[in-house]
C-alpha cells in the first residue's frame, strides 16, 4: 500500500477506528471502497459493505460522505493526487523533457502496480460509476495527455491532432486490460513499448527503438520485493537507504 | 452502393417475415438485421432498448414490450437480460466483423490499403447502424464481465488485422507487439467518446487521420502520410467511376 493510504484491518475493533484522527478515517473509507469495488464492482457496492470493510459505523461514513458516489469520487481524486505527486517527485531534477517523460510514466505505472485496488477503481469501475465519474476520467486523461505531450517535443509537420488522443486512449486500454486480468503488478513492464509507440511518429522508428531499448535496460527485476516482478530504476542509487 | 456491397446481407422485405410486429423504421435500425423468428425479434429489441436506455436501465419487461412477445417466450430462449444481450452482441459483431474482414481482404495486396478499407467499412457500419454501434462500443463495457470478455475478443480480431504491419517496418526496426494493441485500443477510445456524445459523423471526417494513426507506429510518419494520400485518391477515383462489380 502507498504511503498515504494505510492497509486497514477488517478485524480491528471499532473503538480503534473511532480513535483515529478524522483524516485517517476518511482514508480508511477510501481504502475500503477501493477494496469493495475491486472485488464486487461499483453497482454491487453499498455503504454497508464499505463500512464493514472499513470496520466503521454507518454514522462514521456519513460524517465524511453523503453517499456511495461521493465516496467513490473522493477515492478517485485521492488516487489522482497521489499519482501526480509521485510523477512530480520522479520528474523533478530530470535533465530533459524525454527523461521526464520516461521517469514520470514509470512513476505512473509504478503507482498503479503498488495500488492495485485503487487502480481498479480508477481504471475499471470509473466507467460504471455514473456521469460525474466519467467527467473525472475525461479530465484525468486530458492531464495525462498534456504531460505526455510535454515530454515529446515538436515533431514533423502534418501529424494529425487526433494522434495524441489515439495513443493516450490506446495506452489506457492496454492498462485497462492488464488490470482487468488482475495483472496490475506487471504494468511497469509496459514502459519500453509504450515509449516506442509514443515517440515513433516524432523521432522516427530508429530513434524510438533506441529509446525503447534504453528504457528496457533500466527495468530491473526485483522478484522478492512485495511480490512485484519489475521495478523501474531511474538512475543509479547513491545510498543504500530504504 | 458501397455499404451493401461490403456487408452483403440484405434483409428480406420485413412484410414477409413478421407483419406489423417488427419495430420497423425506428432509429433506422433493422435494415441489415435479418429477423426470422421470435429469438431474433428479442435480439433486435434488446439492442434497441439498450442503445436507448442504457444497459443498466433495461429490463426484461422493456425487451418483451419492444419485441411484442410474452415473458414466457423470453425465458424459453434466454435465462436473463444478460444472456439476451450477449446473444445480440455476438450476432451484431459477427455481422460487423464479416463486413470489415471482407473490405480488408478485398483491398488488394498492400497492407496499408487493407487497413484503410477495413477501417472505412467499420466506421461506415457504425454510422449506418447507430443502435448497434451504441450497443457494441458503449454499452458493452457496462454490461458485466462476460460482455467485457466478448469485447476483448472482438478487439483481438482488429489486432490481427494490424499484426502484418510489423513486416512493413523499416529495416532494423522491430515494432513492439504492443503497438497493435495500443492502436486498436486508441481507435476504440476515439469511437467510444464520439458515440457517447452522439457525434458518429465526426468519425467519417476523421477517417484519414485514424488511418494515419493506425499505420504510423509500423511504417513511420512519411510512409503513413503517403499511404493516407494514396488511399484517399483511390477512393475518390472509385467514387467517380460507375460501380461495375457485383
Amino acid at each position: 500500500m502507498g504511503p498515504q493510504i494505510e492497509p486497514f484491518r477488517p478485524h480491528a475493533a471499532d473503538v480503534s477506528a473511532l480513535a483515529l484522527p478524522l483524516r485517517s478515517r476518511r482514508d480508511r473509507l477510501i481504502a475500503a471502497i477501493a477494496r469493495v469495488v475491486s472485488e464486487e464492482g461499483y453497482r454491487a457496492t453499498s455503504v454497508s459493505k464499505i463500512v464493514t470493510a472499513a470496520g466503521m459505523s454507518r454514522n462514521g461514513f456519513y460524517e465524511h460522505f453523503a453517499n456511495k458516489e461521493e465516496c467513490f469520487l473522493a477515492a478517485y481524486d485521492t488516487a489522482v493526487e497521489q499519482v501526480m505527486a509521485r510523477v512530480r517527485a520522479a520528474t523533478s531534477g530530470t535533465r530533459s523533457g524525454r527523461a521526464a517523460l520516461e521517469a514520470g510514466f514509470a512513476a505512473f505505472l509504478g503507482y498503479a502496480a503498488d495500488e492495485p485496488e485503487l487502480a481498479w477503481l480508477c481504471v475499471v469501475e470509473v466507467l460504471a460509476a455514473g456521469p460525474r465519474a466519467l467527467a473525472r476520467r475525461d479530465e484525468a486523461m486530458r492531464r495525462f495527455a498534456a504531460f505526455l505531450e510535454e515530454g515529446r517535443g515538436d515533431g514533423p509537420a502534418g501529424v494529425p491532432p487526433v494522434l495524441t488522443e489515439v495513443i493516450v486512449g490506446g495506452v489506457y486500454e492496454v492498462i485497462y486490460a492488464r488490470i482487468l486480468n488482475r495483472e496490475t503488478e506487471s504494468l511497469p513492464e509496459l514502459l519500453p513499448d509504450v515509449l516506442y509507440v509514443w515517440l515513433a511518429p516524432f523521432v522516427g522508428a530508429a530513434g524510438a527503438t533506441a529509446a525503447r531499448s534504453a528504457a528496457a535496460a533500466r527495468l530491473e527485476p526485483v522478484g522478492a520485493r512485495r511480490g512485484r516482478v519489475i521495478a523501474f530504476r531511474p538512475e543509479p542509487r547513491r545510498t543504500g537507504g530504504t | 452502393m458501397f455499404s451493401e456491397r461490403v456487408y452483403g446481407r440484405q434483409v428480406p422485405a420485413a412484410s414477409d417475415r413478421a407483419p406489423q410486429r417488427l419495430p420497423r423504421g425506428r432509429h433506422g435500425l433493422p435494415r441489415r438485421f435479418v429477423v426470422h423468428n421470435q429469438r431474433e425479434r428479442m435480439l433486435l429489441a434488446v439492442a434497441e432498448a439498450v442503445a436507448e436506455q442504457g444497459y443498466a436501465n433495461t429490463t426484461v419487461a422493456d425487451i418483451i414490450a419492444r419485441a411484442r412477445l410474452s415473458r414466457r417466450t423470453f425465458y424459453e430462449h434466454f435465462t436473463d437480460k444478460e444472456e439476451c444481450f450477449l446473444a445480440a452482441y455476438d450476432t451484431v459483431v459477427e455481422q460487423m466483423l464479416a463486413g470489415v474482414g471482407h473490405a480488408y481482404e478485398s483491398a488488394g495486396r498492400a497492407w496499408t490499403s487493407r487497413v484503410h478499407d477495413g477501417l472505412e467499412a467499420f466506421v461506415n457500419y457504425l454510422v449506418d447502424e447507430p443502435a448497434f454501434a451504441r450497443m457494441c462500443i458503449v454499452e458493452v463495457v457496462a454490461a458485466g464481465p462476460e460482455a467485457r470478455g466478448r469485447r476483448d475478443a472482438a478487439m483481438r480480431v482488429f489486432v490481427d488485422f494490424l499484426a502484418p504491419g510489423r513486416d512493413e517496418a523499416p529495416r532494423g526496426v522491430e515494432v513492439p507487439e504492443l503497438a497493435a494493441d495500443i492502436v486498436v485500443g486508441g481507435i476504440y477510445e476515439i469511437i467510444y467518446t464520439r458515440l457517447l456524445r452522439d457525434a458518429a459523423d465526426e468519425l467519417v471526417e476523421m477517417l484519414p487521420q485514424l488511418v494515419y494513426c493506425a499505420l504510423v507506429p509500423f511504417v513511420g510518419h512519411r510512409a503513413a502520410e503517403r499511404a493516407v494520400r494514396e488511399n484517399e485518391a483511390r477512393r475518390a477515383t472509385a467514387a467517380r467511376a460507375p460501380q461495375a462489380d457485383g
